[in-house]
Parts: structure tokens; sequence; C-alpha cells
């Protein structure tokens, strides 16, 4: 199993605040990694770290290195906005761009990256909706308004919306803590069915969905990487105390 | 429950009543004068308003004329207005909402915010130095002009209000997918925005189309339709205030009938706005 | 960093006393059968309602083990725990089993209390010892006093093979009775001897998780 993402030395910071301290981590292709951790551990960063999203808050730094495929996209020539077209992201809420239709918020990354053809974006359209699984419920109604669907429906709108671009990596923060668990349970089994082709990192505060939905889980705490393995082993028999701790539930 | 709770009770209720009725009575003493306005307009105008009034020209105070040219001054003075100041206005709102959280950003604002507050006449007495005294005529374009300089604070304010409004996720979700900054800027906040900006819009016009006080140096006067840019034209405002100050009661009745027009012209294009945003998105719903 | 309070941990410490209770109630089944096999009295019908509860018991314990998996989706060194639990309930409940296979003997072998008890009294008190080492190990979540039982086991499978080679040498002056019940007594203790180590694995299991004999904890 290769490693897509290597992750070295990583450290961001907030203005002076030290977020994420001396992150080593290696990220296996088409795997599922879960990024756990309690609340303000730094999780929502460090992914954040992969796609450059978080330079774009007003005084944030980043240092180290984040190699993909080998090549570290804090590199000197490297353009972030082409670093995201290969990186995408899937927020806590659904985001879907209200004015537009289902069919437009799918499209809206092809089109507003200089895609023309029209039977291009049909094809992408729909390839994107049924990985999705969303093509089924919405294909008589792509013209609708992306705002209008359910919770869940949204969120994997969202979904299609990423896979739109054809990344290779997809970026899961908290993707479920917005849903109820009829659409959780979903949102979950896609996440598998997407781990064929893409690979997948999701950051939840759910522990039971981490330990569901993912091959490997890095415990973060208070910025610095406690533990990472396969998650069976982490979740029978961890090997770091304070990972042990927490996921008894003994604090966080 | 006792005696005592009831008499609190009941004073309880006698308390609410009284303060719904004084809230009501300050609804009606707010509302009243502006409907006395538009009665006494309405009802003073009405028997004037006919189709010659509405499409002849000016004559002679032992005759009744219309307000044709004056309808056909404003609006061409408008329609410059809104050429010159809208593109201006909307594109300095959205750097301002989008660029501008920086100094530069700062110092533009206070700058707009102090132009919106200049008094009209000012204005107008800009537009005359810097291009009624160059051309050495009066003309449209001058109010045209005018009018601009005051639209454009008014219109960058609420762009930049607007595109505001839209929450930073739907920002975060095109940047997330690869768009640059300026296409995210452009397509996707100004487009969520667009019901926002347009109300701006129209409401700036509306507000612009009764603006008198620059006119009066500006575009002028004319007794005839216009014929150019370059030259004075009538509009309703300034029309309203010639005849209103002049001695003949036939004038006065005209101008009361103009002014009816331009309150109809406002309710018109406040109705407008609301037409064309219903049901749309819009961030604070 | 103080630990919270969980709500599973209620269930944790009743499985705990569960399982602490029903290795007290092996403990003195197996006693009392092998008093009774030194007096010759009939103890069979008491012994064998002992083992019937000690079986109920260690359905009580998997019923609730199960209970707190479903319900709190334990995982680490809980999920381990209550794994452990299920398995050491069992081993302890097997101890009333061969406690009344023991007292079986007694109506079978009429002349028993006549036959000379040394050796299989020698191996009893080594085998509740060891009973009683696992009990305490497990209370105490102590992995060297655990792992001390794979000596103790040794040293029974060695009186186990020890007497039955000095039978088959037909060497003996006793009955054929007494020989017979004494190989099938030993035989029993020795499986007695048996669970309680399968009980201290589990405990090395439940705090360590790792799995295999005993051997590398000394």
């Amino acid at each position: 199993m290769a490693d897509k993402i290597g992750i070295e030395n990583l450290n961001a910071w907030f203005r002076t605040n030290h977020v994420l301290t001396e992150i080593n981590m290696s990220i296996p292709e088409r795997n599922v990694t879960a990024v756990i951790g309690p609340s303000g551990c730094g999780k929502s960063t460090l992914i954040r770290c992969l796609n450059r999203m978080h330079e774009l808050v007003p005084e944030a730094r980043v240092s180290g290195r984040v190699l993909i495929d080998g090549v570290d996209i804090y590199g000197r020539d490297v353009d972030p906005v082409q670093v995201r077209r290969r990186v995408g992201m899937v927020f806590q809420k659904p985001n879907p761009f209200p004015t537009m239709s289902i069919y437009d918020n799918v499209a809206a990354g092809l089109k507003l990256n200089g895609e023309r053809k029209r039977s291009k974006i049909d094809e992408v359209v729909k390839k994107s909706l049924d990985m999705a699984a969303l093509w089924d419920e919405v294909k008589d109604d792509l013209g609708k308004s992306g705002a209008s669907l359910s919770g869940g429906q949204q969120q994997r709108l969202c979904i299609a919306r990423a896979l739109a671009v054809e990344p290779e990596v997809i970026l899961m923060d908290e993707p479920c803590s917005a849903l109820d668990p009829i659409a959780t349970a979903k949102i979950e089994s896609l996440i598998r069915t997407l781990r064929e082709n893409y690979t997948i990192i999701t950051v939840t505060h759910n522990m039971q969905q981490a330990a569901r939905v993912s091959d490997f889980t890095g415990f973060l705490y208070l910025g610095k990487l406690i533990e990472f393995g396969e998650t069976r082993q982490i979740f029978s028999n961890p090997r770091n105390e304070l990972t042990e701790r927490y996921l008894s539930g003994r604090f966080g | 429950m006792n005696k005592v709770d009831r008499d609190r009770s009941r004073r309880r209720l006698a308390v609410d009543r009284l303060m719904y009725f004084l809230c009501f009575l300050c609804v009606l003493i707010a509302v009243v004068p502006l409907l006395s306005v538009l009665y006494y307009v309405a009802a003073s105008s009405l028997a004037i308003i006919n189709f010659s009034f509405l499409t002849g020209l000016p004559r002679p105070p032992d005759e009744y004329g219309g307000i044709g040219n004056a309808m056909q001054g404003t609006f061409i003075v408008v329609a410059t207005a809104s050429l010159i100041g809208l593109p201006i206005g909307v594109f300095a709102g959205i750097y301002l909402a989008e660029y501008g959280n920086n100094r530069i950003g700062g110092s533009i604002r206070f700058v707009a915010d102090i132009l919106a507050g200049v008094p009209s006449i000012v204005v107008g007495l800009f537009a005359y130095s810097f291009i009624v005294l160059a051309m050495k005529r009066f003309s449209a374009l001058a109010g045209g002009v005018a009018l601009a300089a005051i639209m454009i604070p008014i219109v960058a304010r609420t762009t930049e209000e607007s595109v505001k409004l839209v929450p930073n996720t739907l920002r975060e979700a095109a940047l997330a997918l690869g768009i640059t900054k300026w296409r995210t800027a452009l397509y996707v906040a100004v487009s969520t925005a667009r019901s926002g900006i347009l109300t701006g819009i129209m409401l700036s016009i509306a507000r612009i189309s009764g603006e008198t006080a620059p006119l009066l140096f500006t575009a002028f006067g004319n007794r005839y339709w216009a014929v150019g840019i370059d030259q004075p034209v009538e509009t309703l405002p300034v029309r309203i205030f010639n005849y209103a100050i002049a001695p003949y009661d036939r004038w006065h009745a005209e101008a009361l009938g103009a002014a009816f027009l331009l309150i109809i012209l406002m309710l018109a294009i406040n109705l407008l706005v609301r037409f064309a945003v219903r049901g749309r998105y819009s961030p604070t719903r | 960093m103080v630990d919270m309070p969980r709500l599973m941990d209620m269930g944790l410490e009743k499985l705990t006393s569960m399982i602490l209770e029903t290795a007290e109630m092996a403990q003195r089944c197996v006693e009392a059968v092998v008093i009774a096999h030194n007096e010759g009295s009939r103890i069979t019908p008491q012994i064998r309602a002992w083992s019937d509860e000690l079986r109920l018991k260690y359905n009580n314990v998997e019923d609730l083990a199960v209970e707190l998996l479903a319900r709190f989706q334990p995982v680490a060194s809980d999920l381990r725990f209550i794994k452990s639990s299920m398995k050491i309930a069992y081993d302890i409940s097997r101890l009333g089993r061969y406690a009344y296979d023991i007292a079986l003997l007694l109506t079978m072998f009429k002349g028993i209390a006549q036959c000379n008890h040394e050796l299989t009294n020698n191996m009893a008190k080594k085998s509740m010892d060891m009973i009683r080492k696992s009990t305490q190990a497990f209370k105490d979540r102590d992995v060297k006093l655990a792992s001390s039982l794979v000596k103790d086991d040794d040293v029974i499978d060695d009186m186990f093979e020890h007497y039955l080679s000095t039978v088959l040498a037909r060497k003996s002056e006793e009955t054929i009775e007494c020989l017979v019940s004494n190989v099938l007594i030993m035989r029993y203790l020795e499986r007695i001897a048996d669970h309680a180590c399968y009980v201290a694995d589990s405990v090395i299991y439940m705090v360590t998780g790792k799995t295999g004999r005993a051997l590398d904890w000394t």
C-alpha cells in the first residue's frame, strides 16, 4: 500500500497560537483515514493544511512539508488553486450554492474552471451524482434549487460537487455531524464505496464513526499526533495510554 | 387564585392594553402626515392629469401645458447617471466586500460614507464647476454626473453589505473546488447576493430620480423636447420647483400634477423591486 | 487530568462483582467435594445444585456483558475486559461441573472413604490454590500473579503423570477401586487446574492485549 500523502514536521499557527506541533504522518492511498481527538485539538486545522485552505485565514501560518505523490504542495512554484483541484473537501454543514440548481451545483467546479462543452459537463454531472448515490433521487429534477433537498441529500450533493472536479484525495470535515442517523449511515456507506477510487481523510469527533468507517486512525491531542495506526489495532489495543483514556471516554 | 392574585392580574392586563393603545397611537401619528401629503397631492392633481398633460410641452400660463419633456428629461438624466454610477458603485462594493478588509478598504469606506453625507446641492456645485463651466453650457450630462456622484456611495455601500451577507461557507466551498478567488467573488458571492444588490440599485435610482438641488444648475431646464445630452433638459423635480413658486394658479396645479407623477414613479420602482426579488434567496430570511 | 465517571462504569463494576461471587462459590464447591471425598459423605445432590447455580451465574454474566456491548460500544481495554469476563465466567462455571464429576465418583465407588487420600488431597490443595490465585489476579489485574500459574500447572501435570505411571507399573498395594477412583479424581483436579490457567490467560489478555500462553511475563 503506497503512501498518498506524507506529512513531515508540519506546524501551523493562528497568529501566535501554535495550533499544530511537529506532525509527522503518512496517509496510505485508497484507504479511509480518520483523525480523532477532543475539541480544539487541531484536527480541522490539520486537514485544512492538506488542501492549502488554512493559509486563507488572515494571519495564519504553516511550516513543514506536505507531500502528495512525493511532491511538496507547499513548494516554491506550486499553485494552491491547482492543489485544491486535486484535493477536494466536504464541509461539516452542507453548503450547496443556494442560487444554483442541482445540475449547476455539481457543474460549478467544471464551469468556473473553464469547461465549455455541454456534453462533457452533462456526462460529469451524471457520473458524479451517481458516485454520490444521489442520481436516482434527483435525476428528474436536476433544475431544482440545490437548497430544496434534505440535509442528507444536500451533503451528498456537496460530495458530488467535489467529485466532479476529479480529485485524488477527498477531505471530510465532520461530514455527518449536522445529519440525522439515517442520513449519516448513508454517507458512511458512501465513504466505504468511494474508498476504492479515492484516498479519503475524515475528521470526526464521533469515535464510533471513526471505528466503523476507517482503515487507519490518527489520534490528535493539543496539536500533537499521539498515535497513528490501523483502526482495528487502535480500537482494541492502543499503544499509548492517552489514546486508551480518550477512547474509553475518560476525558475529552 | 385568591383575591390579591386576581387584582394583580387585572392590573397587569389593563397596563398591557394601555401600552398597546399608546403604541398604536404613535403609529397613527407617524403615518398620518405621510397619508395626508399623498391625499393632498392626489386630490389636487387628479383633475389636471390627462393624456395631453402627460405628453405635451409646457405652454404659457394662460393655457394648460404638459410635462412630457420633463419626463423625458428625467429619464435621460437618470439613465446617464446610472450608466456612470452603477458600474463604478457595484464594483466598488464588490471590491470592498471581497478584498477590502484592510486599511485601504477602511479608507475607501470612510470616504464613501462622507460622500454619502455631502448635501446634494454641493454635489451639484461640483458638477457645475467641472462640467458646466468647461462646456460653457448647461447639459443633461452635467446633471447625470451630479446624480452619479450621489448614487455611487449609496450603491457601493448597499452592494458591499449584500455581498458581505453571503455566508463564508459558500466561498470556502468554491475555493475548495479549486476556483480562483476573483471567480469565487464574482460568480458565487455576487450571484448569491444578487437580489440584495438589485434592491440597492433600484432604491438608489428611486432616490436620485427625486433629487432637485443638483439639477437646478446642471441640467437647468428646457421648454422644449431634449435634443442631446450636451444640452440643458427639463426634469420633473425642477419643473415642480419652478412652477410651485410662480405666481400662476395654473402652474401651481401643474406642479401638483408633476409631484403626483413623481410619487407614482417612486411607488412603481419600489413595487418593481418587491416583484423582482420575490421568492429569491435572501440570506437574512 | 482526572478521569471522568462514565455511564458504563457501574456495569463494569457489577460484572466484576458477579465474577468474584461466582469464583467464591466455585471455590467452596470444590472444597466441599474434596472434604466429602475424605469423609465419604453423600453430597452429590448439593454439589449438583451448586453446579447448576454456577451455570446460571455464568449466563447472567454473559447477558450483562452483551448488554454493555450493545449499549456502550466499548473499545480498547473496556472491550477486552468484557470479552475476558465472559470467558472467565465460563471457565469458573466449569469448575462446578468437575466438582460434580468428583461427587459422582463417591456414589459410584462405595468404599472410597477407605482409600489413601494423601496424594489426591495434595493435588486438591494445589488446584484450589491455583483457583484462589487466578481469582486474586483477576481482582487485582495482577499480570505477574497470573503468569505464575504456568509453573503451578506444570507441577500438577507432573503429579498426575507420576501417579499414572505408578498405577500402570502395577506396583501399588491399593484396591482397584481406589486406584481407578484416584486416577479419575486426579484427572478432574488436573482439568480444574487447567481452567484456572485459562482464567489467568484471560487476565493477561485483559490487561496487556496479548494472547498466547502466559510464558513471557514471569
